[in-house]
């Protein structure tokens, strides 16, 4: 398969990692064409970014009516995966022959043959975070049940054919992402990713990823133990891992480095990796109003369930008289 | 405020003295040690507030970060451990041992340079004395041997200064002069193109100074040359050295012969002793391998082994391995053109004739006669000292083994209630030291745990002159093929195996009936250049 196109969706905080992901890739896929959706500005130094993406579109650009106005009922998380959905739709229409989208924490070893074959065989692929049943309470809670809220699918992949299915998918993730993309668990939604639990019943051609190579993550490292084989090839059991999720994390670390030696390795090596990339600044510039105040989580919450506020305020984020940062300061101080 | 310190009740002091290490602590805690405190109730009251750790294994800093719980409760943490944090699985230090802390430490080669100190002002010598000087040295000798290492051989004590050592007064008795170059910037890889290019002279055991490249290239130039003189390049080490400049000196004095000492596998890796990471054995995979991808080495290694390959292509090498496993080993990485290869060991062994070691005999692995253990050198991971570590925690306290550590000075880790310290120096001058310690304290196994394949293990042979037997690793090269060959000795698969071996009967019972006995005997150092034979033919 030759025309595939890889995408991710960044912040200026996860370039470094990003640079990590498209080198891995590029390593293993030169001819990829490779674009990035920066949802943030652009860094003061592009450096890095333009030389590891073909493209860079920054959030701005993407066809959102009012997109300040949209972005600024997402957290960051939230924007981050709210867009997908719309790229992967455009990257379709525009003719890539499949479309795979990596997390910017993915860190690529090994040719994704099995994605490819899937992709071969089906229309939409999908990994799930883990492959075995927990078979202890305290594993069921930490795994099932987690998967219950969260969603079975883990959506720092997605792999889309630009065929009739994956375009059908691609719409249905827009419609509803457009919707509401947020972490609102208790309403059945959290980001992207728990829409995707329907995927398999809703649409044809539907593939689920269990290569223990692919979607190697802090969360099923316990189940994945790596290795290297003799001749260098990172391994789990009998099968060469393809891609890893990396989350740099004290915590993740801790859990990482009690499976394997070499899952050690591989978390603190993308640690040193993702530090050669480091930028200017990592604090997301919709995060806070003009003036530098921080914007709560509350007060997105507030802004996007009123549409009174979102039909008068094209720019949420100003500060200075007439803005909603005014309107804030007066009827709900407690949210500024 | 903090609400003072409460007296520990007597049953939480009788919980924590059950795993506290007494030895340890004092050890540590020198302040403890001299308030004449008792360290238990020291660490039951303030220690573990003062993040002090009751034993080497427990990290209490780690476990009140890792556990809020505990940390909100103000309870001690060693004692929540033994008491329930243990049986619920929780870690009482990060995960990953020891390594962990190597793996997250880790910097590149290129990195470590920046760190290093430098001599800020370094008087250069004069080009023409110091021709002069060359040229008055070769004109009453036989020949000249130029050889390049690292460092000072005269100034640092190590397995390869006391080879070289013995090579320079080898070739000196046989009537050459011997230069050794060494460069003034330390480094653990090839010179930059940022390194300022000093290098340290010694000709025949005297510090000459310090030059630049172009002095000692004219003054290589201007060695007279002779048609029996006997002219030879000796490389032991190129860290530190501009190789693209290293390879030119032979031409320049009319080197007859070159050797290329295979002391560790710095010509296929910069990280030289073949740890991937520092930390485990990586087999010599393909600079494009997963492994090399991830590995702190990796990333330099394509640029590294072209600039290795254009100094052997430069120099037409003889490879001298000082073992036939380190040879096994170099074969099997990146193929570097050379000549021949020879397999040279820089010490052998001549067993005493017939007889035991004085007033030995074997133990009975009881408390009044139990099985010797040693470790021998700095607690470092490459020399498997974490691996000590973990069999004196596991097996430490049974009676039927004594432990002991032989180093040149103490240091941390420091004596522990299960491990005697023995100062030990090994030196040119007293070059049977270790030898004699062991044989003192009678020890009847050297643990030689390097998880990576040694090129040649003095240590090996030290603890078989002592009449000792060595523990192995299969990974350990030398060390493992050594122990083989002599059947002096065990070699395990892995860490788990050695110390299944050592929980169960297995070790006491070796040493009971070991086949060789423990017949000691002398080591004779002569496997330098000037031995190897038809050299100076």
């Amino acid at each position: 398969m030759s025309g595939v196109t890889a995408f991710t969706s960044l912040t200026r905080e996860t370039i470094p990692a990003a640079c990590v992901m498209a080198r891995t890739l590029r390593r293993v896929y030169p001819d990829w064409t490779l674009r990035a959706v920066l949802v943030d500005v652009m860094p003061a130094d592009e450096t890095a970014l333009r030389a590891h993406f073909d493209a860079v579109i920054p959030v701005a650009e993407l066809a959102i009516p009012r997109v300040l106005a949209w972005l600024f009922g997402h957290t960051q998380a939230e924007a981050q995966a709210a867009v997908k959905a719309q790229v992967l739709a455009h990257l379709l229409e525009d003719g890539a022959e499949a479309v795979v989208f990596l997390a910017p924490d993915v860190a690529v070893f090994n040719p994704l043959t099995p994605v490819l074959e899937a992709l071969a065989a089906g229309s939409i692929v999908l990994a799930p975070h883990r492959l075995r049943p927990s078979v202890t309470p305290e594993g069921i809670l930490a795994h099932e049940v987690h998967a219950l809220r969260y969603g079975a699918f883990d959506l720092g992949f997605t792999a889309v054919r630009n065929d009739v299915n994956g375009r059908a998918f691609a719409a249905w993730w827009t419609e509803q992402l457009g919707r509401a993309c947020h972490d609102e668990v208790e309403r059945g939604i959290y980001h992207d990713q728990k829409y995707c639990d329907l995927v398999p019943g809703l649409f044809d051609g539907v593939r689920v990823l269990r290569d223990p190579g692919c979607n190697v993550t802090a969360g099923n490292a316990d189940e994945r133990a790596l290795f290297f084989a003799p001749d260098g090839t990172l391994m789990t059991g009998t099968t060469p891992v393809r891609f890893c999720r990396i989350d740099d994390d004290a915590a993740v670390f801790d859990t990482v480095a009690a499976t394997t030696l070499a899952a050690c390795e591989v978390w603190a090596w993308h640690r040193r990796q993702a530090a050669t990339n480091s930028t200017d600044s990592a604090t997301w510039h919709y995060g806070q109003f003009a003036d530098g105040t921080p914007i709560k989580p509350e007060t997105r919450i507030l802004f996007r369930s009123r549409q009174d506020l979102v039909a008068i305020f094209d720019n949420p984020y100003a500060s200075g008289p007439d803005t909603l940062q005014a309107w804030l300061r007066r009827q709900r101080p407690d949210l500024l | 405020m903090a609400a003072p310190p409460t007296a520990p009740g007597s049953a939480e002091l009788a919980l924590i003295a059950t795993e506290f290490d007494r030895a340890y602590y004092l050890h540590a805690y020198l302040d403890v040690t001299r308030s004449g405190a008792d360290p238990v109730r020291h660490f039951a009251t303030h220690g573990w507030r003062e993040k002090r750790r009751p034993a080497a294994w427990f990290d209490t800093d780690y476990y009140l970060a890792s556990n809020p719980d505990v940390a909100a409760e103000g309870i001690n943490p060693f004692w929540h451990y033994l008491d329930q944090g243990r049986a619920a699985g929780r870690a009482p230090a990060p995960p990953g041992g020891h390594r962990r802390r190597i793996i997250e430490r880790l910097v590149s080669p290129e990195e470590r340079r920046r760190g290093h100190p430098r001599a800020e002002e370094v008087t250069l010598l004069d080009g023409a004395a110091l021709a002069a000087r060359l040229r008055t040295a070769c004109a009453a000798a036989k020949g000249l041997v130029v050889s390049v290492s690292h460092d000072d051989y005269t100034q640092v004590t190590g397995g390869v200064q006391l080879c070289i050592g013995d090579e320079a007064r080898a070739f000196q008795a046989r009537g050459l002069a011997y230069l050794h170059v060494s460069p003034v910037d330390p480094e653990l890889t090839l010179a930059g193109p940022e390194a300022r290019g000093f290098l340290h002279l010694v000709l025949d055991g005297e510090a000459l100074g310090e030059s630049d490249h172009a002095t000692l290239e004219a003054a290589l130039k201007g060695v007279p040359r002779t048609k029996r003189g006997v002219r030879l390049f000796v490389v032991h080490s190129l860290f530190g050295h501009d190789a693209e400049r290293a390879a030119t000196w032979p031409r320049l004095f009319g080197a007859r012969e070159s050797f290329f000492w295979l002391h560790d596998y710095a010509s296929v890796c910069a990280g030289y002793n073949l740890l991937r990471d520092d930390v485990a054995f990586c087999g010599l995979p393909a600079p494009a391998s997963n492994a090399c991808m991830v590995c702190v080495y990796g990333d330099s290694r394509v640029d590294y082994l072209r600039r290795i390959h254009r100094f052997f292509e430069a120099v037409p090498f003889t490879v001298v391995a000082p073992s036939a496993a380190a040879l096994a080993v170099w074969r099997a990485g990146p193929a570097l053109p050379h000549g021949r290869a020879v397999v040279h060991p820089h010490c052998r062994l001549e067993l005493a004739k017939g007889r035991k070691r004085a007033s030995v005999k074997s133990p009975a692995g009881t408390a009044a006669d139990p099985v010797r253990v040693g470790f021998i050198g700095p607690p470092v991971p490459h020399k498997g000292w974490d691996v000590f570590a973990r069999l004196v925690d596991e097996v430490g306290r049974r009676d039927c083994y004594r432990f002991h550590h032989f180093i040149a000075a103490k240091v941390p880790p420091r004596e522990t209630e299960w491990v005697t310290q023995v100062p030990v120096r090994v030196t040119a001058d007293d070059r049977d030291a270790m030898v004699a310690a062991l044989a003192e304290h009678a020890i009847d196994l050297v643990l030689v745990l390097s998880p990576w394949p040694e090129t040649f293990s003095y240590v090996t042979y030290e603890a078989f002159a002592a009449g000792a037997d060595v523990i192995a690793l299969a990974d350990g090269g030398n060390v493992a093929a050594a122990v083989r060959e002599s059947g002096r000795g065990l070699v395990f698969a892995d860490a788990e195996a050695l110390l299944a071996a050592f929980a169960g009967e297995a070790i006491v019972a070796h040493v009971a009936h070991r086949p060789a006995g423990p017949r000691g005997g002398r080591l004779v150092h002569d496997g330098t250049t000037a031995t190897i034979p038809g050299v100076l033919a």
